[in-house]
C-alpha cells in the first residue's frame, strides 16, 4: 500500500467525529454559508438592546467612558479584520489609518471651518489612501516581512504627526476643537459619545459583515490561503489586497472622524506604535478570520483595562501572554472557544434526538 | 484552440523545455505523457502564464498568452489544474467552487467593482450570486460531490479533493482545459473512477479542448485522440495512442524509467 493510500484511510477513519465538528462551525467560519445562527442573531439583537438602553440605567460617568472606549476599540478591530482577517496581511497600521481619519477631520474642521459631515468623506478616502500606499508593499515583501514595513510605517507617520507643526499642531495636537453637531444633536459628551461610538460599531461591523459574506469576502480568503489557486481562478491578487487595506484604511478614517467628534481634543500619543499594535492583536486573539471572535476579544479587552487600572498598567506584559496562548492556540483563543461551546451543544442536542 | 509554439526554458542553465510543439484544437483531447522530471508541468505552468518562457509562442484562439499573467490567462478561457491539489482547505466544499466561479461574479474583470453591489445585495447581485450557485451545483453533481457541498476541504479523502478541483475546473466551461495529473497519489482503483470521470466529462461537452497531463500511459490511451510524449524537456513522439503506445522510442523512455517513477509515486 502506498503513502497516499495511507493518508486517505486516515482521515475517513475519522471522519464522523470530525465532519460533525465542521459543520457545526459553518455558520461562524464560512462567508458563503454565513448566514448567521438563530442563537448568534438573537444574541446579537438582545447585545445590542441592553448597549442602546445601558445609559438610561448607569449613571457613573466612568462607566459609561469605559464602554465608549470598548465599542471604539471594537470597531476599529472590526475593520481591521478585512486586512489582516480575511486577506492576511500582516497590517501593524490601523491605528495610523485611524489618526489619518482622525487628523483630518480635526484639520478641516478646527482650522478650516469645514462642517463635520463634509470632512467624513476627505478623512475616509486619506486613510484609505494610507492604506492602499502601504498595501503596494505587498508587491515587493510578504508574511512576517509586511509586518515589518507597515511597523515602519506606523512610526513614520507619527513623526508626521508629532512633527508637521503647520498642520498637525505638533506634540500639543488639537486641545479645543468647537463643539460638532449632527442632526442638531452634540455628538461629544458622555452620553452622545457613547451612542456616537455604539452607532459607529454598528455600522462597521454591518459592512463587514456584509462584505465578508460576498465573493469578495471568498476572494480575499483565497488569497489569503492560496495566492497562486487565487491567480489560476482569474482572481487579481494585488487588487484583492490593496480593496482590503484600502477598505480598512477607509473604515479607521470614519472612526477617527468619529473620534474627534465625540472626545473633541486629539494628540500624536492616541496613534502610537501601542496602539496601532494593540488593534492588530485583537485581531489575532480574536481569530483571523472571525468578525465576531475579534469584536469580542477587542471589546472584552477593552473593557477590562478601563474597569481594572491595574490591567491597564501592567497591559504590555498580559497581553504578551495572550498573545503566547493565543498562537498555541493557532485559531485564536475566542474563535476556538465559541467552536468548541458550539460543538458541545450541537453533541448534546444529537444525543438528546437520538434518545 | 491551442497552439504552443517552439517553446523552450531553462532553468539555471539545464533546458527543462526544448522547444516544444504542441496543438490541441476544439474538441479535441491530447494526452501529454513521459516520464517524471520531463518538462510536463513546465509546459503546463508555461502555457498557464506561471512561467515566462525563454522562447516560443503560446497561442489560444489566435490571441498570444505570452506576458499574461495567470488571471489574464484565466479570463482567456484557459483554466489549470495543480498536480499538488491548490484547495482552500478552511472553506467548504461550495464556496471552494464559488472561488472558482470568481469571474461569473466580476463579469470576466481583473479589477472589479461588484463588491459594491453584491454587499448591498442588490437584484443584479443576487442574479450573479444565484447564476454561480447554480453552476457549482451543476459541477459538484458531475463529479458526486453533492451531498458534502457544506463540508469543510480539510475533512475530504484525498480523492475526493481531487474530484473537487476536477469540479472548480469545469465549473464555468473553460474553453481550454490543463489537468496536470488528475490522478498523482490515488491508488489505481480510484484512479481508474476519475479517469471514467473524465471521459464522460468530455462525452458531456464536445466543443472543449483538453490537455490530459500523465505519466501512466495505461490510463489515457482509451481517452486521447492523440498523445505527445516528452522526454527531457523534448518532444520525443506523437501521433496515434495505440501507434504511439507501440513506438520503440515511447518503450525505451517507460521502460528506462519504470523503476524510477515507482520509487518518485511512493
Amino acid at each position: 500500500m502506498t503513502p497516499t493510500s495511507l493518508m486517505g484511510d486516515r482521515s475517513t477513519a475519522k471522519g464522523t467525529d470530525r465532519a460533525r465538528r465542521a459543520r457545526s462551525v459553518t455558520a461562524v467560519l464560512m462567508p458563503g454559508d454565513g448566514r448567521p445562527s438563530r442563537i448568534g442573531a438573537a444574541a446579537l439583537v438582545v447585545a445590542l438592546a441592553i448597549a442602546f438602553v445601558a445609559p438610561l440605567f448607569v449613571d457613573s460617568v466612568f462607566q459609561i467612558q469605559v464602554l465608549t472606549n470598548t465599542f471604539l476599540g471594537a470597531a476599529l478591530a472590526a475593520g481591521l479584520v478585512l486586512s489582516l482577517g480575511w486577506t492576511g496581511l500582516l497590517n501593524l497600521s490601523h491605528g495610523t489609518m485611524y489618526g489619518i481619519g482622525a487628523y483630518t477631520t480635526a484639520v478641516l474642521v478646527a482650522d478650516h471651518g469645514w462642517s463635520f459631515v463634509a470632512s467624513i468623506p476627505v478623512a475616509m478616502a486619506l486613510a484609505a489612501l494610507g492604506g492602499v500606499i502601504l498595501g503596494l508593499a505587498s508587491l515587493r515583501v510578504s508574511g512576517d516581512y509586511f509586518a515589518l514595513v507597515s511597523l515602519a510605517f506606523t512610526i513614520a507617520i507619527f513623526e508626521v504627526f508629532r512633527n508637521w507643526e503647520a498642520v498637525t499642531h505638533g506634540v500639543e495636537g488639537f486641545l479645543d476643537i468647537p463643539t460638532i453637531s449632527l442632526f442638531g444633536q452634540v455628538l461629544s459628551g458622555f452620553k452622545p459619545g457613547y451612542y456616537t461610538t455604539l452607532i459607529l460599531l454598528v455600522l462597521i461591523v454591518g459592512f463587514v459583515a456584509l462584505l465578508t459574506t460576498t465573493f469578495a469576502g471568498r476572494a480575499m480568503l483565497a488569497v489569503r490561503f492560496d495566492p497562486l489557486a487565487a491567480e489560476s481562478m482569474g482572481i487579481n491578487v494585488l487588487y484583492t489586497r490593496l480593496l482590503s487595506m484600502g477598505l480598512s484604511g477607509a473604515l479607521a478614517g470614519i472612526a477617527g472622524s468619529v473620534l474627534v467628534a465625540t472626545v473633541l481634543i486629539i494628540e500624536p500619543n492616541n496613534f502610537n506604535l501601542i496602539e496601532s499594535f494593540n488593534t492588530s492583536l485583537w485581531v489575532i486573539i480574536g481569530g483571523m478570520a472571525s468578525l465576531p471572535g475579534t469584536v469580542f476579544a477587542a471589546g472584552i479587552i477593552t473593557f477590562a483595562m478601563g474597569e481594572f487600572q491595574f490591567l491597564a498598567d501592567y497591559s504590555v506584559g498580559l497581553i504578551g501572554i495572550v498573545v503566547l496562548v493565543a498562537v498555541f492556540l493557532r485559531g485564536g483563543v475566542v474563535r476556538d472557544l465559541i467552536e468548541e461551546i458550539m460543538v458541545r451543544r450541537r453533541v448534546r442536542r444529537e444525543v438528546a434526538e437520538r434518545a | 484552440m491551442l497552439e504552443v509554439r517552439g517553446i523552450t526554458k531553462s532553468f539555471a542553465g539545464v533546458k527543462a523545455l526544448d522547444d516544444v510543439n504542441l496543438t490541441v484544437g476544439d474538441g479535441e483531447v491530447v494526452g501529454l505523457i513521459g516520464p517524471n522530471g520531463s518538462g510536463k508541468s513546465t509546459l503546463v505552468n508555461v502555457i498557464s502564464g506561471f512561467l515566462a518562457p525563454d522562447e516560443g509562442d503560446v497561442r489560444l484562439a489566435g490571441q498570444s498568452l505570452i506576458g499574461m499573467k495567470p488571471p489574464a490567462v484565466r479570463r482567456q478561457g484557459l483554466v489549470r489544474t495543480f498536480q499538488n491539489l491548490r484547495l482552500i482547505e478552511p472553506l467548504s466544499v461550495l464556496d471552494n467552487l464559488l472561488v472558482g466561479l470568481h469571474l461569473v461574479y466580476t463579469n470576466n474583470k481583473g479589477i472589479y467593482w461588484q463588491w459594491l453591489p453584491a454587499m448591498l445585495r442588490t437584484p443584479g447581485a443576487r442574479k450573479r450570486d444565484k447564476v454561480a450557485r447554480e453552476l457549482a451545483a451543476d459541477a459538484l453533481e458531475k463529479v458526486g460531490l453533492s451531498d458534502l457541498a457544506h463540508q469543510r476541504v480539510s475533512n475530504l479523502s484525498y480523492g475526493q479533493k481531487k474530484r473537487l478541483e476536477l469540479a472548480r475546473a469545469i465549473a464555468l466551461e473553460p474553453r481550454m482545459l490543463l489537468l496536470d495529473e488528475p490522478t498523482a497519489g490515488l491508488e489505481p482503483g480510484e484512479a481508474h473512477e476519475l479517469m471514467a470521470l473524465i471521459a464522460e466529462m468530455v462525452q458531456g461537452n464536445r466543443e472543449r479542448g483538453l490537455l490530459l497531463i500523465e505519466h501512466r500511459l495505461e490510463l489515457v490511451v482509451d481517452l486521447c485522440d492523440r498523445l505527445v510524449v516528452l522526454d527531457s524537456g523534448r518532444k520525443v513522439a506523437e501521433g496515434e495512442p495505440a501507434a504511439v503506445a507501440g513506438d520503440p522510442e515511447v518503450i525505451r523512455v517507460y521502460i528506462g524509467d519504470e523503476g524510477a517513477h515507482d520509487v518518485v509515486e511512493s
